[in-house]
């Protein structure tokens, strides 16, 4: 049945991706909303939140403000907090509540700049989509804000774009491609969303190359491409060949060659006939690349419950709407190699292949951010143990 | 730079709650939830009924907590998700799909004893009719089924969730005339420990058994509750069923509350006494009691203890009993004020009238962590947070102590605590809280 989940927790939500995005940006982010979907953030989609000092804020809504429809009690808090601790910026989001009474953000958006003399983003979160929405949103809007206008020669800088954790992790990965990248003659590396502050945002307009290594980073990378004429690269790493590729691609936009290696298959051919990577696109694809060039797999599917863009779509990739679709995809194509969240194995009949556990936290939340694979560059550790023997079928 | 983060001294409160404040953070703020903000939530309380299931309806978003905590604690397979969409939100068609969602539910477990079916914030705001939904499936499918309300929306208001929850899980149990020695336990998560003096005291005075939801394995057991001739409520938010309880099964109740003060626990067994028409001899257990918190003492030293708010505990009765106990409170975090607060918070301020009370939830307290307080033990994981190098007990809602033994199992408690200290975060996240 259309939205009925039996086994699947619910995901993470787009207000989730927006505060996600704006955590490390110093800025007052506020979800419109009576607490418990500023609870969801920051008790189970933020592993950052605990010990951070991030002032993102539940407006407190109650319902006789919303009945009244008294938005001056709203704008007067933000304000107390506006006076109370000086930030870059105000953010006002929307959850469940605002879009049943039509709040309009915008407008509020527009009341609280002129009060505060502060940018002010406003975004219509609804609860309904899921944080890759949120996140693509947020992107975007702190590119049109804060990305100063650039003509001048293009520097060795590289933004990685769609680096929040609920899709990448606590950091530990996009420290090892930032590495990756200084070692392709990048000085300076920042991701959005976890090191880069406005700062370092600001000068994106001057950056060589975008690195895109999830779906919200998309849009944005189109952005600043059609701006800023800056090209961008999909995908992250995993495995020797990806990371030779990647390698050579990412030095070639500064000119700059490295040396051509070969990637031997460690696997014996045939070990697994066809395989399916269930999770969010970038980083589905990019294990679709580590298993074709690494195992030498030839059928890897690729599906996601999350947004999915065309341009990263292969033939027999499959958006899943509901819980259903992947049980029924599953057992109409027989996979003997399963890559994906742990919560999806119980979607999944007995006879099915090997499945390899691959935390995501915008699915699984706290269960597993502590305990996430290692993937980037040739360090598999987290994968390519597990992958040298088939599973057994009964 | 920093703003200081919002208190009141103990004193500066006493006059406030005198001239009617309810709350430390008035609704002039923002909210802060910092990561040990939270208890059971709705969905884990809901799921207290034995042998049933929840259905949840909401958007996406609102079950993420319930859903991941579920995962975590074991209770994730008897709940379901419905998602309401946009197109819902403007039809109202959700109640009509909630039906096809228990059709389908059913035919794919083997049949529970009872429903729930939980609402979120945006179905108040709609004024869906769950209580007429929740009547009709049970109508079409033979299984005792009720409404609950996750609505935060709601908490400032007479009926917040977190007492609408436990009036509605004892809503299943049905009226019966003919009435037993025996009493329920309200407004607790948990049955009183089998460690409790409680018990044989009860059993004593011919008082047996002692029921709580918590301790009913079996839904036939839950209705049993309608038998007993009296309801004890030990914590606020039971107050709600407790009254319920009252006009519908005909069950009356008195508030005899957890304590932790000596006194405070001999004024809950006299209330008792009192209002049961029996006689409870426990001048023993009051004198172990007190040699107990004089060996602890000397154990423990002249601590420092931070009292938070997210704990089994009236946070000021508790600061109050600690200090009568011998041991420095400096710091309350809280941000509730009951009318069964004053007596506490008047005798805290005649006698350490510069104990400060911070409110968890002010904006401030994003920065909280700059003032490194220093104390020597937290009591709630919020406690624990907001001052960081305490070591801290968890003081939980998991098990519920009660009468002499709580003053007993809270002194062990900060003891193991004090000699055993546990990663705060670890501890935190294992608890499952939800906000």
């Amino acid at each position: 049945m259309k939205g009925l989940y039996k086994y699947l927790p619910p995901f993470a939500p787009d207000y989730s991706g927006v505060c996600s995005v704006l955590f490390n940006l110093n800025g007052i982010v506020i979800i419109h909303d009576a607490s418990g979907c500023t609870g969801n953030f920051t008790g189970y989609d933020e592993p950052r939140w605990y010990g951070s000092n991030a002032a993102i804020f539940s407006s407190g809504l109650r319902e006789i403000e919303a009945v009244l429809g008294d938005d001056e009690r709203l704008i007067n808090r933000i304000m107390e907090a506006v006076e109370r601790m000086p930030r870059n910026f105000v953010a006002l989001l929307g959850s469940p509540a605002p879009a049943v009474i039509g709040t309009d953000m915008q407008a509020l958006a527009r009341i609280l700049k002129a009060r505060s003399g502060l940018p002010v983003l406003s975004f219509d979160t609804t609860g309904i989509k899921y944080y890759d929405t949120g996140a693509s949103q947020a992107y975007l809007e702190i590119a049109r804000n804060f990305v100063k206008p650039w003509n001048g020669k293009k520097q060795a800088l590289v933004n990685i774009l769609g680096a929040i954790p609920l899709d990448m992790g606590k950091g530990k990965r996009v420290r090892d491609i930032g590495l990756l990248l200084r070692q392709c003659g990048f000085s300076k590396v920042y991701a959005w969303g976890q090191n880069a502050g406005l700062k370092e945002i600001s000068q994106a307009g001057a950056a060589s190359l975008n690195l895109v290594v999830a779906y919200s980073g998309l849009a944005v990378a189109r952005y600043l491409h059609e701006h800023f004429a800056t090209p961008y690269m999909v995908g992250i790493p995993i495995g020797q060949g990806s990371t030779n590729q990647f390698m050579r691609t990412a030095s070639s936009v500064l000119g700059l060659e490295t040396p051509p290696r070969t990637t031997p298959y460690l696997l014996p051919p045939n070990t697994y006939a066809q395989a399916l990577v269930i999770g969010e696109q970038v980083m589905a694809g990019s294990i679709r690349s580590f298993l074709r060039l690494d195992w030498g797999i030839r059928k890897v599917n690729v599906a996601s419950f999350f947004a999915m863009d065309k341009e990263l779509w292969e033939e027999g990739d499959k958006f899943l709407e509901e819980e259903d679709d992947l049980s029924s995809l599953c057992q109409k194509e027989n996979y003997d190699l399963i890559i994906g969240d742990p919560l999806y194995e119980n979607l999944l009949g007995a006879n099915q292949g090997r499945f390899i556990h691959f935390p995501h936290v915008a699915v699984s939340s706290r269960l597993y951010w502590d305990n996430e694979p290692a993937c980037v560059s040739k360090q598999l550790e987290g994968l390519s143990s597990k992958l040298k023997t088939p599973a057994r079928r009964t | 730079m920093a703003c200081a983060p919002y208190s009141l001294s103990i004193t500066e409160l006493k006059t406030a709650v005198e001239s009617g404040t309810r709350k430390l953070l008035d609704g002039g703020s923002l909210r802060y939830c910092p990561p040990s903000a939270g208890g059971w939530g709705i969905i884990r309380v809901g799921l207290l009924v034995p042998e049933s299931i929840m259905l949840f309806v909401s958007p996406a978003g609102c079950g993420r907590h319930g859903a991941i905590a579920g995962l975590q604690l074991g209770f994730r397979q008897r709940l379901f998700f419905l998602y309401v969409d946009e197109v819902d939100l403007v039809t109202g068609r959700h109640l009509e799909r909630a039906k096809e969602a228990v059709e389908e539910i059913l035919a794919s477990i083997s049949r529970p004893r009872a429903i729930m079916i939980c609402a979120t914030c945006i179905d108040d705001l709609l004024v869906s009719d769950y209580e007429k939904l929740a009547e009709e499936v049970e109508n079409d499918y033979r299984i005792p089924v009720r409404a609950c309300h996750m609505n935060p929306i709601a908490m400032d208001g007479k009926k917040p969730p977190q007492l609408t929850i436990q009036k509605a899980i004892h809503e299943f149990i049905p009226a019966v005339k003919q009435k037993e020695q025996a009493i329920n336990m309200l407004g607790s998560f948990a049955a009183i420990n089998r460690g409790s003096e409680f018990y044989e005291l009860m059993a004593g005075a011919g008082v047996s058994p002692v029921r709580h939801i918590a301790a009913c394995s079996t839904f036939d057991d839950l209705c049993s509750m309608g038998r007993s001739f009296y309801n004890v409520l030990i914590k606020p938010g039971g107050k709600l069923a407790a009254e319920y309880m009252a006009k519908a099964l005909n069950i009356p109740y008195c508030y005899a509350p957890v304590s932790y003060g000596l006194e405070a626990i001999a004024a809950s067994y006299r209330k008792l006494e009192e209002q049961l028409g029996i006689s409870l001899d426990t001048a023993a257990y009051y004198e172990k009691t007190e040699k107990a918190i004089n060996y602890y003492r000397k154990i423990l030293g002249s601590i420092s203890i931070a009292v938070g708010e997210n704990i089994n505990a009236c946070p000021f009765e508790l600061a109050r009993a600690l200090l009568s106990y011998g041991f420095e409170v400096p710091y309350i975090f809280t941000d509730q004020v009951l009318d069964i607060d004053r007596e506490n918070i008047n005798w805290l301020a005649e006698r350490r009238p510069h104990i400060k009370v911070f409110t968890n939830a002010h904006p401030s307290m994003a920065n909280f962590l700059d003032e490194k307080l220093k104390v020597d033990l937290a009591i709630g994981f919020d406690a624990g947070y907001f001052c960081s190098g305490a070591k801290t007990a968890a003081l939980s809602m998991d098990c519920q102590a009660y009468g002499f033994e709580a003053a007993n199992s809270l002194l062990k408690e900060m003891t193991l605590a004090m000699n055993n200290p546990h990663s705060h975060r670890e501890q935190m996240y294992a608890a499952g809280l939800v906000l």
